[in-house]
């Protein structure tokens, strides 16, 4: 700098004095301002320098901030995609809890926790053809809903099962991950045996009836028996 | 004799002060540098001992294995433990001393509580390293000394550094420089890293995670705050009195030094990338090392700026020649730093000799190498003679320079190796581990060569102090005598 050349350090033979040296450095801060010689190139670039440094790592911390979790542990961490993709990978134990959770909640009003369900009015899930049978039909039934007169065991059964997919006049809305962990979980308890219900088979289920706007009854359910 | 000659003009300022005269105040150092340099000295030595026997059992695991003292897992702590506190330590608070009481041109009123507090340091030092060889390591890096050696350091640290503040309050001058602004962040900075990193990792141990993180904060400030901040003081200090001109573009270094400090005390965390800590950690740590770019560029200005033009001082000055190469290597392990936290880089470098050879970059390279010039610089003023010999200077100059480069640039090198060669799966581990066998053996020859620059460096000295001992005797007296004045 230029400016520098201004301001000369006295010294001996053993370097310069440790008293100009404070000075000259002192008038060299506090003068800092002083447009000597006009237009200097080097403050500019800086500010533009420490700007975009700041705007740069700002940016970076924003990006790789990883929702500040302490349970995180790549940077690459998204929240929103990550909900969705880390419930995908369920257990078989985690499917059938959160199976039971849903029943528990809302099925067990008429199946009864245990399963057994109301004489005359609700069917009964334990051993029951309907529940471990061709799962075409009991994804249809928890999906649309099933009014009228069924048979379970010999026994005739008149209820009305509501809707529970996102499908016109359904009350619950439930999604079809949330219906394939309930249809698991009531085709393996109680001594049930069937084999899990996925998502995708609700999902596919769910596409091909999508024009159907009503409960279904036992008859026109025979075809997926 | 060593005074500086004072310019008319800025005479005034000081002509009523006794104190001011760069002789005194160098004669009142002269008693605590000479113990503070020697027990450096001394433990520079042993560690760079300790680094060649650790650095050839690298390679040649056979060397010394039949003694549990002095098998790696022992040695390498010890020598890591004696070169930070043995000889980093002892020379910081030399060279921040005698900085500190030049810049505030204030005289040391006595130096028996000085003196106790390098003894405590020195019982400190010998108590922990040899718990470390006895077995008793903490296994944390850079805090390996046993729990019952280390409030023994803490309290001979503040009996030792009080003094700098003690000296800057009984000066005249009226300006800061900005030496002093790192010469008070690290005196300040260092016992609040110690102690937290003490009590929250051998006291009362927090749990799990926290502990590396504490860790890494802590190596990070004790390199950044303390070690960089005296070299910073003494390049700041020891370039415009050799160079015989002012700083250039020295409006920028205050910038410079608020950037590292705020900034510097967070980049540590960096070397957990990868690590198991919670991702925002790191890229916190990332962030904060990116902002070292701007100290980075400042010091390029600062210093390169001074020194451009000057290359034929450097033939003349040994003092330059050492902080000019730590200069450089200052500007290298900053770049190395900023590189180490772009996970792309690190993904390779972490958990490699890459590591290893950023740590002798900055705790060698540039550390010590600038406190040898200081030295240099300081050691003819304070016993108010030559050095003895010259050619052991240029000994100590060539070995040191050829010794670094060869230690970092084999490490660096065969780090990178290393790195891209575990990142292939098709490389079975053995072959990847004797692949680094030849860069490790080049390193413990660079070892070999730092070691016979030190043992040039230490004869020098102690035939410098005994060449100066005859006048020494006398000029005691004639302290003594001067000490009331100097008080004033």
């Amino acid at each position: 700098m230029s400016a520098d050349q201004n301001h000369n350090l006295s010294s001996g033979p053993d370097g310069a004095s440790d008293e100009s040296i404070q000075k000259v450095h002192a008038e060299l801060l506090t003068n800092k301002t002083e447009p000597a010689e006009g237009f200097k190139l080097m403050p500019l670039f800086l500010l533009g320098f420490v700007s975009t440094m700041i705007f740069v790592t700002s940016i970076y911390v924003v990006h790789y901030r990883a929702g500040f979790s302490p349970m995180v542990y790549d940077e690459r961490f998204d929240p929103k995609t990550a909900a969705g993709s880390a419930s995908k990978e369920l257990t078989p134990e985690q499917v059938i809890a959160a199976g039971k959770k849903s029943y528990q909640q809302v099925c067990a009003t008429c199946h009864q926790v245990n399963g057994m369900g109301v004489a005359g009015v609700y069917p009964p899930l334990v051993d029951s053809e309907w529940v471990t049978g061709n799962e075409e039909r009991v994804v249809r039934v928890l999906l649309h809903g099933l009014n009228g007169n069924i048979e379970v065991h010999g026994k005739t059964y008149n209820g009305a099962m509501p809707a529970f997919g996102k499908v016109p006049g359904g009350g619950y809305n439930w999604n079809e991950e949330k219906i394939s962990h309930v249809l698991t979980y009531i085709r393996q308890e109680w001594g049930n045996k069937a084999e899990p219900i996925s998502k995708a088979k609700v999902a596919e289920v769910l596409a091909k009836e999508a024009a159907r706007t009503k409960p279904w009854t036992a008859p026109e359910l025979e075809p997926f028996k | 004799m060593a005074t500086d000659s004072h310019n008319p003009k800025h005479k005034s300022d000081c002509a009523l002060a006794p104190s001011c005269d760069a002789s005194v105040i160098d004669a009142s150092l002269r008693a605590p540098l000479t113990v503070l340099i020697t027990s450096a000295l001394i433990w520079l030595l042993v560690a760079g001992t300790l680094s060649v026997v650790a650095a050839w059992q690298l390679h040649t695991p056979s060397f010394f294995n039949n003694c549990e003292y002095v098998t790696y897992g022992r040695i390498q702590p010890a020598q890591s433990s004696v070169f930070i506190y043995g000889w980093g330590f002892n020379a910081a608070f030399a060279v921040s001393l005698w900085l500190m009481a030049r810049l505030s041109r204030g005289a040391l009123p006595g130096c028996g509580v000085l003196l106790l507090g390098t003894v405590f340091w020195n019982v400190g030092v010998t108590v922990g390293v040899g718990g470390i060889l006895a077995g008793f390591s903490t296994s944390l890096a850079s805090l390996e000394m046993p729990g019952f050696a280390t409030p023994l350091l803490w309290v001979a640290y503040a009996l030792i550094a009080a003094w700098s503040f003690v000296v800057f309050r009984a000066g005249r001058s009226q300006q800061l420089f900005a030496s002093q602004w790192y010469l008070f962040v690290a005196l300040l900075a260092f016992p609040w890293i110690y102690a937290i990193a003490q009590i929250m990792l051998v006291f009362v141990p927090v749990r799990g995670t926290v502990q590396s993180v504490i860790q890494a904060w802590f190596a990070g400030n004790l390199f950044l705050l303390w070690f960089a901040s005296i070299a910073l003081a003494a390049i700041y200090y020891f370039l415009p009195k050799l160079l015989k001109k002012p700083v250039s573009s020295y409006y920028l270094a205050s910038t410079g030094f608020w950037w590292l400090v705020v900034f510097g005390s967070w980049a540590g965390i960096t070397r957990l990338i990868g690590g198991p800590v919670p991702a925002w950690v790191q890229t916190f740590g990332a962030a904060a090392t990116f902002m070292l770019l701007v100290p980075l560029v400042i010091f390029v200005l600062n210093f390169l700026g001074s020194l451009a033009g000057n290359g034929a001082l450097l033939k003349d000055s040994y003092p330059l020649r050492f902080i000019t190469f730590g200069v450089f290597a200052l500007l290298l392990v900053l770049l190395a730093w900023v590189f180490g936290a772009v996970h792309g880089f690190a993904a390779i470098t972490q958990f490699t000799y890459f590591t290893a050879a950023e740590a002798q970059l900055g705790y060698y390279g540039f550390f010590t190498m600038v406190i040898f010039g200081a030295l240099y610089a300081i050691v003819p003023r304070v016993f108010a003679t030559a050095w003895a010999n010259d050619a052991l200077i240029g000994v100590h100059f060539v070995a040191s320079a050829i010794g670094v480069t060869l230690v970092v640039g084999s490490l660096a090198i065969g780090g990178i190796n290393q790195g891209l060669q575990l990142a292939d799966a098709s490389i079975a581990f053995t072959s990847v581990t004797s692949a680094t066998l030849p860069y490790l053996f080049s390193a413990s020859v660079g070892c070999v060569l730092i070691a016979i620059g030190q043992l040039a460096f230490a004869i020098n000295f102690f035939w410098t102090l005994a060449n100066a001992s005859a006048c020494c005797v006398s000029s005691v007296k004639q302290l003594l005598s001067a000490q009331p004045e100097a008080t004033r």
